[in-house]
């Protein structure tokens, strides 16, 4: 929703994952409409990141609001690697070193695994952190507002979206006591889980129902889903979009890609903060007479655009077949007489 | 020229290229046949042929002039008889017609016997004493007067004589030149007319819907914009939307008004109606914004239909009634139709800058994460097994192995869900629709 020269409730901080989220995203023009926004764009695919980076690129049209992270690849051995992080990270099989690589991750724990070892996803999202709480807003101030934004289009970008969370709640760590509340709120577009998907889609679905399953496992026990042990501390709610008619939640990429632009744009108006508000878990995790890990929402969006360009085209053809038989001019004599 | 008639549009070929060929002729006189102080060889018959034979090289520039004329006065008919019925070939179809009757252009042989037909046995007489008296000046004085004006007799017999057949042959040129396109131009208007009626007759209603962008985005009524455009456009369209008679011949008076070409190829005549069709009611809707358009039509939006169709997906498949949130942001505009409606339906609606769209979002809460892949029929223990393989971290694959271990052992699928969470097994892919 459009919200420009509206009075602001929150700053946010938006976290988009994955090739098929930064193309949702870039294309929403919610950055230009929305001046109380920041956002971390990370991918495991170099091409991706260069594209966003290049001169005249994404990030070039908002430098102090946007920051980029590639997520290269996990080494193949994690000699080096903290021991506390072990336990969460997934190495590569020796026959899969030839894969993967820049052109993408090999798969949702490989994703993960990159996310976690990326120390420039961490310091992207610190400042982000630091922008969203610096920046004065226009309006009542409700809190800065961190969304994880992620389209399970494909199997390995939603893949690093618990692992996300966990970092970000270890880098709240040092906003504690000393800057404004936090709300996490996490926006999926996910796939049909409900019937079949077409054979092409597969992946999607799969990658959706294993990033529901795995939050909803790290909501029961936060030691699981990454080193902090801290994941849920500030979330909201975790936003599954899709409409209401039967089969399922999103059909397709493109569609999750519109809606979730729709839905993403309302998240972040000011209106939206307040409706939301008495819902929040973290102020009440019992609200709806819920357990604590019912955080999740459902979401429903639609537009109704008056485009009379393409209203004219309809009208027209609805014009031609209702058009009554021409009438043969009456000739001046007959008219005459 | 002014052809008022295409039936008689030869006729006035025919007397345009008659006065063309007095106006050539008449620059024949007796002064530039003889030259009354001619030195040298006087030739006035060979000059009489070679001025004659120079008015018939000129015909075909006379000719040009009058298809111009001819072509401008028999589409301005056109373009009125368009005005009145865009499916009229009266015009094009008379005037072909017409000047198909005009005869036939002379070639070069049939000019040269023409002239030599024409100029008999006087006339070579009267030059050849005009030239002998040129000649012997000072002795053949007396009777010079005679001699010319004898001649000067003859020429005009001779020019008299001459000036149909110039004339003739100039409207042949017209014809050679202006009857073939006026029937193809006949022709092609056929097609196009034929083409044009089918393409009207089989025309279909496209539906009430209008489509947006993607499926979570969709336009107002198409009756609603018909309606709309009706107010506007209440030369065209009655109020209920349906077109009024008026409407072929405004279409007629809009082709009429521009090339004429268009109608005389079944293509861009069916362009045209479809370009015509929608320019009119694009004029009608300028400036109208989506709030307008309900005002202007006195339509009331459809606000239940679209708060249903933003209905999140989530709301089945939960053990329990979830709390709903509904939000709006609605067009700010003058007018208040718009945002009154949906403010009965979701008081917290707000304005919003942008004024042709509404936005509309309905939140569910809340669930938990096996209420939402219980939505899968083949239950949850299924959809577990099927996501093992490619969960993110090797902790988070451990839970949900131990969770998928006890589904199987506590003997569940996908009612497993609620059972596990403590709640009733009802109402999750029982109720999806």
């Amino acid at each position: 929703m459009e919200t420009a020269n509206r009075p602001e409730t929150m700053n946010h901080v938006i976290m988009v994952l994955g090739d098929t989220s930064i193309d949702a995203f870039e294309s929403s023009g919610i950055l230009e409409v929305n001046d109380n926004i920041c956002t971390v764009l990370a991918s495991t695919e170099r091409a991706t990141v260069e594209a966003l980076d290049e001169p005249g690129g994404f990030r070039s049209r908002f430098p102090d609001r946007v920051w980029t992270v590639y997520l290269k690849p996990a080494p193949t051995d994690f000699a080096q690697v903290p021991q506390r992080m072990l336990p969460w990270l997934t190495p590569r099989q020796p026959s899969q070193r030839l894969r993967g690589g820049a052109e993408g991750a090999l798969d949702r724990a490989d994703a993960a695994t990159r996310l976690l070892l990326s120390v420039e996803f961490s310091d992207a999202l610190n400042r982000a952190l630091i922008w969203a709480h610096s920046r004065r807003i226009t309006g009542i101030h409700l809190a800065v507002g961190v969304i994880g934004f992620a389209v399970a289009g494909r199997m390995t970008g939603s893949g690093t979206l618990v692992a996300a969370v966990d970092i970000l709640e270890e880098r709240l760590l040092d906003f504690t006591g000393r800057a404004d509340e936090v709300w996490i709120d996490l926006l999926i577009g996910a796939a049909s889980i409900h019937q079949p998907a077409p054979r092409e889609f597969e992946d999607a679905q799969i990658g959706s129902a294993a990033l529901i399953a795995e939050l909803g496992a790290a909501l029961a026990d936060s030691t699981l889903a990454g080193p902090s042990g801290l994941f849920g501390t500030h979330l909201g709610q975790i936003l599954v979009l899709g409409p209401q008619e039967g089969g399922g939640i999103l059909r397709d990429v493109r569609e999750a890609n519109a809606s979730i632009q729709l839905a993403l744009s309302a998240i972040v108006s000011g209106d939206s903060q307040r409706g939301r508000e008495a819902y929040r878990p973290s102020a009440n995790r019992t609200v709806n007479r819920r357990q604590p890990e019912a955080v999740f929402a459902g979401i429903g969006v639609l537009e109704v655009v008056f485009d009379p360009a393409v209203a004219s085209q309809l009208v027209a053809r609805r014009i031609l077949a209702t058009m009554p038989e021409p009438k043969k001019p009456v000739p001046e004599s007959a008219a005459n007489t | 020229m002014t052809i008022t008639n295409p039936g008689n549009a030869g006729e006035t070929v025919r007397r345009d290229a008659s006065a063309a060929a007095r106006r050539m002729l008449g620059t024949i006189s007796l002064g530039s046949v003889a030259p009354e102080s001619f030195a040298g060889q006087l030739n006035s018959e060979g000059n009489l042929v070679g001025l004659v034979r120079a008015g018939f090289d000129k015909g075909q520039a006379q000719a040009t002039i009058i298809v111009a004329a001819a072509r401008a006065d028999i589409e301005g008919l056109r373009r009125d008889e368009l005005r009145a019925d865009p499916f009229a070939n009266d015009c094009l179809d008379q005037a072909s017609r017409s000047i198909h009757q005009l005869p036939a252009p002379l070639d070069t042989d049939g000019i040269k016997q023409a002239i030599n037909g024409l100029i008999g046995k006087h006339l070579p007489e009267a030059c050849r004493d005009v030239d002998r008296m040129t000649t012997s000046w000072l002795r053949a004085r007396q009777g010079a007067d005679r001699k010319r004006k004898r001649l000067k007799a003859e020429l005009d017999q001779f020019i008299n004589r001459l000036t149909p057949v110039l004339a003739d042959h100039i409207a042949g040129l017209v014809r050679d030149d202006l009857a073939a396109e006026l029937t193809r131009r006949y022709e092609a208007t056929e097609l196009a007319r034929a083409a044009l009626r089918r393409h009207w007759e089989e025309a279909t209603d496209p539906g009430n819907e209008i489509p947006g962008a993607h499926r979570f985005s969709l336009g107002p009524r198409l009756q609603v914009v018909l309606k709309a455009a009706a107010v506007q456009r209440s030369d065209l369209l009655h109020r209920d939307g349906r077109p009024t008679e008026a409407i072929w011949p405004a279409f007629g008076a809009h082709v009429a008004a521009g090339n004429l070409g268009v109608m005389e190829d079944p293509q861009e005549a069916i362009k045209a109606l479809g370009q015509f069709l929608e320019s009119a009611v694009a004029s009608a809707l300028d400036g109208l914004t989506l709030d307008a358009l309900y005002a202007k039509a006195e339509e009331p939006p459809e606000s239940p239909s679209w708060i249903g169709l933003a209905a999140a997906r989530m709301l089945v498949g939960s053990p329990v009634q979830p709390d709903k949130v509904h939000l709006a942001q609605v067009p700010d505009t003058k007018s208040d139709v718009l945002i009154n409606q949906i403010r009965t339906h979701i008081p917290t609606a707000t304005s919003a800058k942008e004024e042709n769209r509404l936005q509309l979002m309905e939140l569910t809460y809340s669930f938990t994460a096996d209420e939402v892949l219980g939505i899968d029929r083949r239950g949850l223990a299924y959809v577990l097994d099927s996501i093992l393989p490619h969960v993110s971290n090797p902790k988070l694959k451990g839970a949900l192995q131990a969770k998928l271990a006890a589904i199987r052992s506590a003997g569940t699928n996908a009612s497993g869900t609620a059972a596990a969470n403590g709640h009733s097994p009802q109402g999750t892919s029982a109720t999806v629709p």
